[in-house]
């Protein structure tokens, strides 16, 4: 279970986020929802440990394991997509299957990722996180950018992936949260 | 019109320095043939057919290794300590504040006060070791730092959340960062390490350097010997780099570094 009591957090005189509670049981999808600058993504950065909150307490299970597609792509870019997801992978993971489900087969996957559009950019970003097994896996915005097309598949990827684990996703899409099979919660002060 | 390719962009680039050389060489004949007096300049045809004659003395060999060997054992000291402390600095403020004024020190002081103060200190036979060490440390030191420091700090926290080992971190987040400053740093500090190495071999006089051999040569004033190991320490110096920066840029291709 994770759990969130009473966090505050501001930057400067701005008051990001005020006394916000939040529980998610084991294998919970939960969607965070808000208008921008709302405090989504500075909720998940404290619940990943990047950010400290300013006052209250946040609860993770022991050795909670995080695989996270954040709000930038955050790749390595002179890598190709199989090597940006086996820097974060156990050695002899196969990566080469969960890319071609997510259209990064092929030729494609041998490219820097600096070659690639912003889709496939975001996709290798998805493959990344799902391929890392985690626990606990944080999702902010992961189909912006992804074309109309291949988004049903991709997300039917996240969401076979995510099965068994506890799923936290930042999106402005209700539609997304809900392929996702994800309770929305909406923050807003 | 027709676009050269190129490969005839490089045989132009090529032509280009050989005959910026050549005119230069021609000047030195110009004003050595104008001057009249070897002492003072002697024709690049002279000094060449002395660099020849040193090449076959039994006494050149070993002075070239004498000096570099020291030369090159200053700079990798240089270089590997550099690097280390540059990335513990990066780590704890408490050693970079400490090293700040030493590096800032060095940096102002002219290289002959170092010189004389070595020499004082150690005596003169590895003096050319460790003032090369002084000269390229800062350089390296500075330039690593900068490069660990200007890392993406995004890949570093992608890293952290996604529980990256120290090894890969290092391989795939700071090594491609860091390889583009220490690249520059080198090109930079290979050439002070035997300017400043072969000062002070002049001043401290260690026997059987190639620094004692130049003293020599204006001792006696011989420009031509002058001339002919000036040129043996830019070859050497030229070798050196050449091979060090190759091996350098092949790090960096592997390290997937692209150059800019």
């Amino acid at each position: 279970m994770i759990k969130l009591n009473n966090i505050c957090k501001s930057f400067g005189e701005q008051r990001v986020l005020e006394n916000l509670s939040l529980e998610i049981p084991d294998g919970g999808r939960v969607a965070v929802m808000g208008r921008s600058g709302a405090g989504k993504t500075t909720l998940l950065n404290i619940i990943m440990g990047l950010e400290k909150a300013d006052s209250g307490e946040i609860a993770l299970p022991e050795n909670t394991t995080v695989g996270a597609v954040f709000q930038e792509d955050r790749l390595i870019e002179p890598l190709d997509a199989e090597a940006n997801c086996r820097v974060v992978l156990k050695r002899g993971t196969d990566v080469s299957k969960t890319l071609e489900r997510l259209g990064i087969g092929g030729e494609l996957s041998k490219k820097p990722v600096s070659e690639l559009s912003g889709g496939e950019r975001r996709r290798v970003a998805i493959a990344r996180a799902i391929l890392s097994k985690p626990r606990l896996l944080i999702l902010d915005e992961p189909f912006k950018g992804i074309d109309a097309a291949t988004l049903p598949a991709v997300v039917g990827c996240v969401s076979k992936a995510a099965e068994g684990r506890t799923l936290i996703l930042v999106t402005h899409s209700e539609d997304e949260a809900k392929a996702l099979g994800c309770e929305i919660i909406k923050i807003d002060k | 019109m027709t676009n050269s390719t190129p490969q005839q962009d490089k045989i132009k680039k090529i032509i280009y320095k050989i005959a910026a050389a050549a005119f230069w060489i021609a000047v030195w004949e110009a004003i050595a043939v104008w001057v009249g007096n070897e002492i003072i300049i002697c024709t690049p045809v002279a000094a060449f057919r002395r660099l020849l004659g040193l090449i076959g003395e039994p006494e050149f060999r070993s002075a070239v290794a004498f000096s570099s060997l020291r030369i090159l054992c200053g700079f990798f000291s240089a270089f590997f300590s550099g690097i280390a402390l540059a990335a513990v600095s990066s780590r704890f403020k408490l050693v970079r504040t400490l090293l700040e004024p030493i590096t800032s020190v060095i940096k102002a002081t002219p290289v002959a006060s170092f010189i004389i103060l070595a020499i004082i200190w150690f005596g003169s036979k590895n003096l050319s070791a460790f003032i090369s060490f002084l000269m390229v440390f800062p350089v390296i030191y500075l330039s690593v730092l900068e490069g660990i420091l200007s890392t993406d700090k995004k890949l570093t926290e992608m890293a952290r959340v996604f529980g990256m080992g120290r090894a890969r971190k290092l391989i795939y987040i700071y090594f491609p960062q860091v390889l583009p400053f220490l690249s520059s740093a080198c090109s930079v500090a290979l050439g002070l390490s035997w300017k400043s190495g072969v000062a002070a071999e002049v001043i401290g006089i260690p026997s059987g350097s190639v620094g004692e051999k130049l003293y020599r040569a204006k001792l006696y004033l011989e420009t031509g010997d002058l001339l002919a190991w000036t040129a043996v320490i830019i070859f050497v110096s030229v070798c050196f780099e050449k091979l060090f920066m190759l091996l350098l840029k092949l790090i960096k291709r592997k390290a997937g570094v692209r150059e800019k």
